[in-house]
């Protein structure tokens, strides 16, 4: 027979470690983003070489 | 009788705190970088700038101005920097016109002073069809669409690229996201290319204890019945326990 307090223990430990988990699987993704502004004098059609 | 109900508050504290620990190597930035993404310079490939200026300066080849796509761009790359291993996460990439629209380029003359005239410089989009083309280069990962994606540009209309990346081991991986601009002739057909944009992701695949995202999910699913059943019979001695601290 498991003991009471050692049962009692197990059942957190369990419950703990599980709700990391559960805790880290379900947490959204971080997005970053980067804003890059272009000039028109970017997008002009490439100086032909000589 | 102190010794065991002690244990059962000192047990749980410890374990929520080491889980905590645990947690803080997770992709915990969610919340605070969801809200407000961070502007960011790019590695390479276009200027970063704090405000749309009106006047912008041309390349021309002798007299005549080189053809120009007349709008003020904005590229915007949206990725996360921190994945699950196992899961998938998508990448966009905008190229939009900006809010200031369409520029009125003015000519620089007599060194460096700006005189706002108007100069005329052929639209680009009446003389070519342009091309948008993108790609996403990033080795050890699966990326998809691993190859080029072409969308036509148009004027004042932006295009969005997607990627979905998918790790199947931990690590760090960087890889570059490309963007070159088509430009077909009408008339003749011939064809140029022009890159606009080279910019260096790097993207963290991480693990919880070794398991993957859809194994931590499923472990903690099963974990959670599981000690919730163990649990069961206490439920009614906690509740006591609680209750008698609580008239005290």
């Amino acid at each position: 027979m498991m003991s009471k307090s050692v049962r009692l223990i197990l059942a957190i430990v369990v419950l703990c470690v599980s709700l990391s988990l559960l805790a880290w699987g379900l947490w959204p993704t971080a997005h970053e983003a980067r804003t890059v502004r272009i000039q028109p004098a970017e997008l002009i059609l490439p100086t032909p070489v000589q | 009788m102190m010794q065991p109900r002690r244990s059962l508050f000192i047990v749980p504290a410890l374990l929520v705190l080491i889980s905590a620990a645990c947690l803080c190597g997770a992709p915990s930035q969610g919340l605070e970088g969801a809200g407000a993404p961070p502007a960011a310079e790019a590695p390479s490939g276009g200027e970063v700038q704090g405000t749309a200026t009106a006047s912008v300066a041309f390349s021309f080849v002798g007299a005549t101005p080189q053809p120009a796509i007349l709008e003020q761009r904005r590229l915007t790359l949206d990725f996360p920097p921190i994945i699950r291993v196992g899961d998938s996460e998508v990448i966009r990439l905008t190229l939009e016109v900006d809010d200031q629209g369409n520029v009125t380029p003015t000519a620089s003359v007599e060194g460096n002073t700006v005189t706002g005239e108007i100069i005329s410089i052929p639209n680009l989009y009446d003389t070519h069809n342009v091309i948008a083309e993108a790609r996403f280069d990033l080795a050890g990962v699966e990326v998809r669409p691993p190859d080029l994606i072409s969308e036509a540009l148009l004027p004042g209309e932006s295009v969005t690229f997607f990627w979905s990346v998918h790790p199947e081991s931990s690590g760090t991986y960087r890889g570059t996201i490309w963007l070159h601009l088509r430009f077909v002739d009408k008339v003749s057909g011939a064809e140029s290319r022009r890159t606009v944009s080279a910019q260096v992701v790097e993207i963290e695949a991480a693990s919880f204890l070794g398991l993957s995202g859809g194994l931590a999910r499923t472990t903690g699913a099963v974990g959670s019945l599981v000690g919730g059943v163990l649990g069961i019979p206490f439920i009614d001695d906690i509740l006591k326990f609680l209750l008698r601290r609580r008239k005290k």
